[in-house]
């Protein structure tokens, strides 16, 4: 699967805000519930830095894709 | 038929499953693990399994990717029909030890850990409600898993 040219949402270690959950038009429950899977699935802890993008998708810091939060459920 | 099995096959999908505020997952990884050996321990079908460097389908948004480093990966939210996080603690508890005395499935799955130079984890997703108590790993869950030196990792919240 090819970088996102989606514009990034975040991209830091941690939990992001709401505000990131909204912007995908997500409930911040679901997105919090998709994005730990994702990370989980990646063999990554919830204290590890992923980049967000606007499409949902989730890489990891160097840019490998981990998956898509709208796949998720 | 096993416990997990029994559940894997009970549970329709549901609206309320989909906004699930508790699960669980366990996973083995490492660059050397074949997931098959994982699979060939444990009764249940993974949510995502692959070796290092194997493509697979990751959803119709992500489409396919390659695996970052190999791994058998569980989460129970589509197999545990609660809200509730011990129930989720339960399933992995009686996958891992099918009887309560009986720990060859851990024997073994230490085993492919040890020749892989794999490590196992579980972590445990639950988002309450406003002012909502955050549940309690038990202590009987930390000392099952134990044997396998899995880092338990929480990720608890309550709506804001």
């Amino acid at each position: 699967m090819a970088r996102s040219r989606a514009r990034i949402l975040w991209s830091n270690p941690g939990n992001p805000p709401d505000s990131v959950a909204r912007a995908l038009g997500m409930e911040p429950r679901r997105f919090s519930r998709a994005l730990h899977k994702i990370k989980a699935a990646g063999d990554l802890s919830g204290s590890d830095h992923v980049i967000i993008y606007a499409d949902g998708l989730v890489t990891d810091e160097q840019g490998e894709p981990l998956g898509n939060l709208h796949d998720e459920d | 038929m096993s416990r997990a099995s029994r559940l894997a096959t009970s549970t329709t999908k549901t609206e309320a499953q989909a906004d699930r505020k508790a699960f669980v997952t366990l996973r083995f990884a490492g660059d050397e693990l074949d997931p098959r050996d994982i699979s060939a321990i444990l009764p249940v079908k993974p949510t995502r399994a692959h070796k290092k460097g194997q493509e697979f389908f990751a959803g119709p948004h992500a489409g396919k990717m390659r695996g970052r480093t190999g791994i058998w990966f569980l989460a129970t939210d589509k197999l545990v029909d609660s809200d509730d996080l011990a129930d989720h603690l339960r399933l992995v508890q009686t996958l891992l030890y099918p009887k309560p005395s009986d720990d060859h499935r851990v024997s073994k799955l230490r085993e492919v850990l040890r020749r892989t130079h794999s490590h196992a984890h579980v972590t445990c997703f639950w988002h309450g409600e406003p002012g909502e108590a955050a549940p309690q790993i038990p202590a009987h869950f930390k000392s099952a898993i134990k044997p396998l030196a899995a880092e338990i990792e929480t990720d608890f919240a309550t709506a804001r």
